[in-house]
């Protein structure tokens, strides 16, 4: 083979290589958001100078325009409690009782990190809108089928996310995230 | 045999210098991108603040977005004059925050610490005096050009129309 065509090749192989890599890292969440908690992940280095060169790309790619820890924490849930993917044909119950913060809202996204479209034009509840049971903690349906009381339409997604931010959380909230109280995600059906 | 082991070596150097380039270069080029979607929609100017419409399904200015918010966005240039924000801050939560060519946030404010009425900020790119604008908080951009963003809650849908109104008496120009 000649020198040139070689050298062709090994370019092109080292591209998909680097190139490959790159986005398989990038887009690889859950490697790269250290803290779980539960069903729930976050990075306390998210929005900050201290989020490193992985970190930053990643989010960039899902999650441009982050604020730093002191202004919002976001958690982020790819799965259920038992660990699997959340998906749009089954339903599920977020269920849990006031977060520390000033406010905090939940939020469904789509496999493309945008909002769901739906008839009802609900995407989120945050602590404010948010029906409470006598107990006053909160049970929020996640399904494509319409549901009484708090509902989140999960419409047609293959996969979905949930994310809940915490504006100006409480400083126990940033110092112990990983142990802090969220609401579970429990799967009710999945047919 | 050393041949062979020369061109592997070869093509997994460049392929490393290939992934560390890309995963080093991919945030300034979303917000780069991102930026010139604001510019375009507002004529194309940098330093002109553009408020978006409030965030339904159909919204795909940026990934993630809070529907529970108000968004306004000036992409800024401060390369070669500062930046002067001034905004009216609500009775709701509320913040701008201030991103890098990199997307870090370098730095943000929320109601609670924006004091004065209406609240002011210069951003610049080196330190300096601004004796006319002495309530206005001074701030170094790490970057010549980023995206400044402003944030406002609504929790109630019957406020929507008096918060939007606050919104966009929000300001971001350049000084002198």
């Amino acid at each position: 083979m000649k020198p040139l065509l070689k050298g062709l090749l090994a370019f092109v192989v080292a591209l998909i290589l680097g190139l490959g890599s790159a986005v398989a890292v990038v887009v690889h969440l859950p490697k790269n958001l250290t803290v779980n908690n539960g069903p729930w992940q976050t990075n306390l280095a998210v929005g900050s100078a201290q989020s490193g060169m992985y970190m930053r790309a990643t989010v960039a790619l899902a999650g441009l325009f982050a604020l730093n820890k002191s202004e919002t924490i976001y958690f982020l849930a790819r799965t259920d409690d038992d660990g699997l993917p959340l998906r749009s044909r089954c339903e599920y119950i977020v269920e849990g009782g006031d977060l520390n913060a000033r406010w905090w809202s939940i939020t469904l996204y789509g496999w493309d990190c945008y909002l769901i479209p739906n008839e009802a034009g609900r995407h989120s509840y945050n602590g404010k809108n948010i029906g409470r049971e006598t107990d006053d903690r909160f049970r929020i349906h996640v399904s494509s089928a319409s549901k009484e009381g708090n509902w989140l339409p999960s419409g047609d997604q293959r996969r979905m996310y949930l994310t809940l931010r915490l504006y100006n959380p409480a400083p126990e909230v940033y110092q112990n995230p990983g142990t802090v109280a969220l609401p579970s995600i429990k799967r009710v059906r999945c047919p | 045999m050393k041949r062979r082991v020369y061109w592997i070596s070869a093509v997994l150097a460049a392929a490393l210098v290939i992934h560390l380039v890309t995963v080093f270069a991919l945030p300034y080029a979303i917000l780069a991108y991102a930026g010139a979607r604001f510019l375009s929609s507002s004529d194309g100017k940098a330093n002109t603040i553009f408020h978006l419409e409030p965030v339904t399904a159909e919204t795909r200015d940026v990934v993630m977005l809070s529907p529970d918010l108000l968004y306004s966005v000036c992409a800024y240039d401060v390369s070669k004059r500062p930046v002067r924000i001034v905004a009216t801050v609500p009775d709701t939560y509320w913040s701008v925050s201030f991103y890098a060519s990199n997307t870090d946030n370098f730095f943000v404010a929320n109601d609670r610490q924006a004091n004065a009425a209406p609240a002011e900020w210069i951003l610049t790119s080196k330190h300096a005096q601004f004796p006319g604008w002495q309530s206005a908080v001074v701030i170094i951009a790490p970057s010549p050009k980023g995206v400044i963003l402003f944030r406002t809650l609504v929790t109630d849908e019957s406020r929507l129309d008096e918060l939007i109104g606050i919104q966009k008496q929000a300001s971001c120009e350049p000084v002198f």
